[in-house]
């Protein structure tokens, strides 16, 4: 088979899954309202819904827009935040052994609590509104950046390292021009699953933390307003944004600082 | 004596209470020039061996002396070619052989000049713009070679740096390491699980015990090179090999 009709075909097995998820939800849809004699939206109703929020109509207040970029602005403070602070941490704990042994501890703590058990800790430090989403956010896209990055560090770094040693290096040079460089894929893996744990986590924040808008928000007000087919629309949002910003934004920022480190990637 | 390895032990400890001897109380002696092929079985210390000479670990007992003085840790005068690769990914092959240069203190001029040198030398004078990943796993290989002949070390150490390579490269390599040592004239310990390889190389084949290892027995290789290991008297060796590693299993089990 040529690679074009090879392509083609797997196009096609792409648009029949998404085909088969559509039916499948129909079918739920209409089981639940014959049997539980309650609404349950509809392919149609929340294409519709979508349409009428996507040209303006509010919700809770606000359009759908305000919503969405309530919810990544939120995403990407407490990314980047964590990000800032993990990378160089990471590093360090990846580098030092005495680091690791003292830190790594506490990190795998911090690992085991889901983002939004952090509600008490936020609502302390920060009461009601953007911050404690934030801080969420931060938590779990910082153990993600710091524990893939440093250990990958470690383990990718000593080969080199002790190449590095093996030709005289000082600290400073085995440092800067061969652990960092060496550490690069770890930070990129790190980056990978702190985009994708904190996308998922800024959803279960903005229902916990009192932040007044967002998607997540959106979806736990239709507990009240019982408007659940805006709920669907704002989940077919998180996903088709998170499926957007991993697939086709970090994968093309990652294939080009691959390309200009010159590795490539394994797995 | 150039190299001597002074009735070294390595135990290592894997918990509180479990520990594992490596290496028991081995000695050996390596003159300068010379390539020593030490031949094992898979997992029986050979590696470690390789490391603590490299000073990249240190024996739990016993001395590594090079030249009378003692291994203390890592550096420039011996250097090793490591069963994995080591070529740092994000240089061109010319920079991969220039680090080395330029912590010996060379400027860029003369460590560039050194660099192609030795390039040239193993065949890779084309590729010294080229990444690493460009590169076949043969190629690697002799590119590492080079990065480790181009800082002169006294001693050149390799951890059975072929196993990763096809046969058809592999037999390419072989006499690429062979005309390197002899244009060169270094001292090589090649440490091998290949009967062949060790055959085909070396002056001298040290043939060790499953772990703990310890020198089983000392083969010299007369034969002139290059070697054919078809001649009656190579396989001669090699039926000797086979048996001194058989009984090297059984006194480990």
């Amino acid at each position: 088979m040529g690679l074009e009709s090879s392509m083609l075909l797997k196009r096609a097995r792409l648009i029949a899954s998404i085909i088969m998820l559509l039916i499948a939800w129909e079918l739920i849809a209409h089981l639940v309202v014959a049997i539980k004699n309650v609404p349950f939206p509809t392919v149609y109703e929340t294409a519709m819904r979508l349409l009428r929020l996507l040209s303006g109509e509010p919700l809770y207040g606000i359009s759908i827009y305000r919503h969405l970029a309530d919810s990544i602005s939120r995403w990407i403070l407490g990314f980047s935040l964590a990000v800032s602070l993990g990378i160089p941490l990471g590093i360090l704990l990846g580098y030092s052994e005495v680091l690791w042994d003292l830190f790594m501890p506490i990190i795998y703590v911090i690992q085991t609590i889901p983002g939004p058990a952090w509600i008490a800790v936020a609502l302390i430090f920060f009461g009601l509104g953007n911050a404690p989403a934030i801080f969420m956010i931060f938590m779990v896209v910082f153990h993600a950046v710091v524990i893939t990055t440093a250990s990958g560090a470690k383990s990718i770094g000593r080969k080199y390292v002790n190449a590095a040693k093996m030709f005289g290096a000082d600290k400073f040079t085995i440092f800067f021009k061969v652990f960092l460089p060496a550490a690069t894929l770890p930070i990129i893996s790190g980056l990978r699953i702190g985009l994708g744990n904190g996308w998922r986590v800024m959803v279960a924040a903005e229902m916990v933390s009192g932040a007044a808008s967002g998607l997540g928000y959106s979806i736990i007000e239709s507990r009240w307003s019982l408007d659940f087919p805006s709920a669907f629309v704002c989940m077919l949002l998180i996903s088709a944004f998170g499926l957007f910003v991993q697939r086709v934004i970090f994968r093309h920022i990652e294939q080009r600082v691959m390309r200009r480190i010159g590795l490539t990637r394994a797995g | 004596m150039f190299l001597e390895v002074q009735n070294v032990t390595k135990i290592f400890r894997s918990s509180e209470k479990k520990s594992i001897v490596a290496i028991k109380d081995l000695s050996l002696q390596v003159s300068k020039g010379e390539l020593l092929c030490i031949l094992g079985p898979i997992g029986c210390g050979k590696s470690t061996l390789l490391n603590m000479i490299a000073g990249f670990e240190k024996p739990t007992s016993g001395r590594i002396l090079l030249e009378g003085r003692e291994i203390e840790g890592p550096g420039p005068d011996r250097v090793m070619v490591f069963q994995e690769e080591t070529l740092f990914p994000w240089m061109t092959i010319l920079d991969n052989i220039m680090f080395g240069l330029r912590l010996k203190g060379l400027s860029d001029e003369e460590s560039r000049r050194e660099a192609q040198r030795h390039l040239s030398l193993v065949g890779l004078e084309k590729f010294s713009a080229f990444r690493p990943h460009e590169l076949s796993g043969g190629m690697k290989r002799k590119a590492e070679l080079a990065r480790a002949l181009a800082i002169d070390p006294k001693i050149l150490l390799m951890d059975e740096p072929l196993s990763s390579i096809d046969a058809i490269s592999r037999a390419g390599l072989l006499r690429e390491i062979l005309r390197v040592w002899e244009r060169s004239g270094k001292t090589i310990i090649y440490v091998t699980h290949n009967i062949d390889e060790a055959l085909y190389l070396a002056d001298r084949i040290i043939v060790l015990t499953a772990r703990p290892a310890r020198v089983k027995s000392e083969i010299q290789v007369d034969e002139p090179r290059p070697r054919d290991l078809l001649s009656n008297a190579m396989i001669a060796l090699k039926r000797n090999l086979l048996k001194e590693l058989a009984q090297s299993h059984v006194l480990a089990e």
